[in-house]
């Protein structure tokens, strides 16, 4: 099944943040909060766009929840969370 | 209706680089006009309201124009007879055409009285806006806002091109090369 | 090169203590993020997938050795150890820290280097023909000019929030490897009656909207180049849309005008300000072309033979690194070296801090201390004595920036794709990466001739893959990557825009496709000497279809 996690990217350096229930914030996808009514996502949303000290631009992404394991569902997503397919030239 | 981030009176402004205490008011087409006072009324407004507003202006009170981004410096140019204020709104501050209008209500419409911007003004904008013949500012929000725009004045001491605090760099007396013969 | 004097000096310090009370406001939560976004992108500092990045400007692409080690330190101190050559010749880092932005700011800045207008809705960096100053066919060194539209661009007051973004390019040689009909403003220098001025292009641009340039002016006299500039940014700030960020870049006002309207436009402005103080000096072209000065060459004889020798000689490593990437100069006795940043299987465009270090030194020893940024994501030596190619390859192979695939097929354009940039829909890099180690044979290549490869992630184009002679275009699918084949492109004085052959293909079989056009590129053609566009405007798109899609 899908849920949502809410995301965006951190104030200090830019890299992907995910938000947890407490309104903290992890580098894992796997450690966020995923929540599954619309209206949850909308009241993390509206508290990480209170926060904008520690993350800009937050939205909500789709992502699939088996067991430990939690993988977004769009591809772009795949690659924020990952980091680049191609290794770095050095 | 209204217009987002219009400041209303009385409020303090950036004004020939110090912050002063103000007292124009912005009116909206539709609300009534006061007794005394200074008014910033819109371009349609001051046309369709001229006697009155020429009326007005002749019992000693003041008059402003306040234009949008949609009017150029010469449908502008011809209403500065009519008025002791051009101000400039700015629905957003990404929206640059203010500039051009500004500039050429002073190089080339011979504006020489107050022209003020309102409206979504942003700080850092102000250095870009005083060079360009922009001499008060409202800026919306904080008081801490309108201290950084009053700072922003002074954030370059030199700049490459002419506007209309100085000609361009290479038209100053600043150095000695023999000329090509 | 441009030095800095104390005017210059200040203007950057103080863009450094400016950003620096900005991002401090930002963090200490004084402005909030949509308002610092326009502040830090016209200092280059973008948001990425991953973190920020920073592009970094490098005038029309000149770099010293200093500079060059200051690009280096930077890499290894503040980002991952490399950066990215761009097609604007500027380079860009993937991972800076905001914190550390005002410092990398300072740290150019001591070496008279910047990232003003880097981004934003303003004139961007001039480019400007990586061969300025050295080429056979040059009219004039373009460079000048480009460091006088710079100064005059920097925090214009007037064009800082213009509807779009701006750019600029001159060339001062008859071929074009400026690109400068698919610019904003591009500029022919020419010489009419004895007299040097340009030729005045507009609205050329890739993008959604791809247009070659419509020519407003045969004959634009130099002292009026900064009036007539100004008119035409006038006109576009004023007319320019502003509804629709797509349809705001000066092309579609253009189109919108037709070439005679824009022009009758440009030219009743023009005629109010060309004898204002805008008019540029003798005086003032002297100063600055004094700055670009050709280094002390020293007086030697004619080596055209001599490194044709060399070339033919039995270390084919060597000779085929001297047949492409080796140009001939204007002065006798020297060379053009082109230093490839593609390597079989690498990232196009990619250097690492050592690679920087390694380039900055030979140029040291051995082309006068300064390096060229090419548009094409290269880098070039350009005054290297003949007699000294075979150290120079040498240390250039050591450094793995000697591939000698200059102006082939694997020579490619790439911008940064899916692995980091927001916009992208589809990668970029590791469909070069699987390209040129497929294609990765010198024969083959060679055979194949000239033959510019651009390949972008998404429609914004910034891999120039409109007027590559194949282009290459990223697009999402339902969630999957797949890529369209354009045909017939060219970026040079024979501007096209190529045209789409047919569906798209999907990852795995996308270099299949392009090998296939390449096939029945070299079984069709009249002879070796009928390059791969000149076959295509020949026999057009249905051959490639019928080879790409027949099957189906």
């Amino acid at each position: 099944m899908t849920r949502l996690i809410v995301t965006g990217a951190a104030t200090v350096d830019g890299r992907p943040i995910y938000m947890r229930r407490d309104g903290s914030w992890v580098d894992q996808l796997s450690k966020a909060a995923a929540v599954d009514q619309q209206d949850e996502c909308d009241a993390l949303l509206a508290r990480a766009r209170s926060d904008e000290g520690t993350v800009c631009d937050p939205y909500a992404i789709r992502v699939t929840v088996e067991g430990e394991s939690v993988r977004a569902v769009s591809f772009r997503e795949v690659i924020r969370a990952g980091g680049p397919t191609v290794a770095a030239t050095v | 209706m209204p217009l987002p981030k219009l400041t209303s009176a009385p409020r303090t402004i950036l004004k020939s680089g110090k912050l002063v205490a103000d007292a124009w008011v912005h009116l909206g087409d539709d609300d009534a006009l006061p007794a005394t006072g200074d008014v910033l009324v819109s371009r349609e407004r001051l046309l369709t309201q001229a006697e009155e507003l020429a009326a007005r202006r002749g019992a000693g009170h003041r008059v402003g124009v306040r234009l949008t981004t949609e009017d150029s410096a010469q449908t502008a140019a011809e209403l500065l007879d009519r008025v002791d204020l051009v101000a400039l709104y700015v629905p957003k501050f990404a929206d640059g055409r203010f500039f051009t209008t500004a500039r050429l209500l002073r190089e080339r419409h011979g504006y020489q009285g107050e022209l003020r911007v309102c409206g979504d003004v942003v700080p850092d904008q102000v250095f870009y806006m005083h060079r360009c013949g922009i001499d008060a500012f409202e800026v919306p929000g904080p008081r801490y806002r309108l201290e950084a725009a009053l700072k922003a004045l002074g954030t370059f001491s030199e700049s490459y091109q002419g506007a209309l605090d100085s000609g361009p760099r290479y038209r100053r007396a600043r150095r000695s090369i023999a000329r090509a013969s | 090169m441009y030095q800095y004097d104390a005017i210059d000096q200040q203007i950057v310090d103080e863009r450094v203590a400016q950003f620096r009370d900005q991002v401090g406001r930002r963090l200490r939560g004084e402005i909030t993020e949509n308002e610092f976004k326009p502040l830090r992108l016209q200092n280059g500092l973008y948001m990425q997938m991953h973190a920020y990045m920073l592009r970094v400007a490098i005038p029309y692409g000149l770099l010293s050795s200093e500079q060059v080690r200051k690009l280096a330190h930077i890499a290894r101190t503040y980002d991952r150890g490399y950066g990215h050559f761009t097609t604007r010749q500027n380079i860009q880092y993937n991972w800076p820290r905001l914190v550390d932005v005002p410092d990398i700011l300072a740290e150019l800045a001591s070496v008279q280097m910047h990232a003003i207008q880097t981004s934003g809705n303003c004139v961007r960096n001039t480019t400007a023909d990586h061969l300025a100053g050295v080429a056979r066919d040059e009219i004039e060194d373009p460079r000048p000019y480009c460091e006088i539209i710079r100064q005059w661009s920097t925090f214009h007051p007037e064009f800082a929030f213009l509807p779009r973004k701006f750019k600029i390019a001159v060339t001062g040689s008859r071929s074009d490897r400026a690109a400068v009909r698919v610019h904003d403003i591009g500029l022919r220098i020419v010489e009419q009656n004895g007299e040097r001025g340009f030729e005045v292009l507009v609205g050329g641009g890739l993008g959604r909207t791809p247009r070659v340039t419509r020519k407003i002016r045969e004959f634009l006299p130099r002292e009026h180049l900064l009036s007539y500039i100004e008119a035409v940014l006038r006109v576009y700030n004023q007319h320019g849309r502003r509804d629709n960020k797509y349809k705001a870049r000066i092309k579609i006002l253009v189109d919108a005008l037709g070439a005679d309207g824009f022009r009758e436009q440009v030219e009743a402005e023009w005629a109010l300000i060309k004898d204002s103080a805008l008019r540029l000096t003798d005086e003032e072209f002297e100063r600055v072309r004094g700055h670009f000065a050709p280094p002390p060459y020293r007086t030697l004889p004619d080596s055209d033979g001599a490194v044709a020798a060399m070339s033919l000689g039995t270390d084919r490593g060597f000779g085929n690194w001297l047949k492409q990437n080796v140009k001939p100069h204007k002065v006798p006795g020297y060379s053009i070296v082109i230093v490839s940043c593609k390597p079989t299987g690498g990232a196009p465009g990619d250097v690492t801090a050592d690679q920087l270090d390694g380039l900055a030194n030979l140029a040291e020893t051995h082309s006068f201390g300064k390096i060229t940024v090419t548009h094409t994501q290269n880098a070039v030596l350009a005054d290297v004595e003949s007699s000294r190619l075979r150290e120079v390859w040498q240390r250039l192979t050591e450094l793995g920036l000697a591939n000698p695939n200059i102006g082939t097929v694997t020579d490619m354009i790439a911008c940064p794709g899916l692995d980091y940039c927001n916009l992208a829909n589809a990668r970029s890099i590791p469909v070069a990466q699987r390209i040129s180690t497929t294609l990765d044979n010198a024969d083959y290549l060679y055979d194949l001739g000239d033959l510019s490869l651009k390949i972008s992630g998404c429609i914004n184009a910034c891999g120039h893959h409109h007027v590559g002679n194949i282009g290459i275009l990223g697009i999402d699918k339902s969630g999957e990557e797949f890529y369209q084949l354009m045909l017939g492109g060219s970026a040079g004085e024979d501007a096209s825009l190529g045209k789409i052959i047919g569906r798209a293909f999907p990852s795995d079989e996308i270099v299949e496709a392009l090998e296939q056009v390449l096939a029945l590129y070299i079984e069709r053609r009249t002879s070796p000497e009928e390059s791969f566009v000149a076959f295509y405007r020949r026999v057009g798109a249905a051959p490639f279809k019928e080879r790409l899609y027949a099957s189906a």
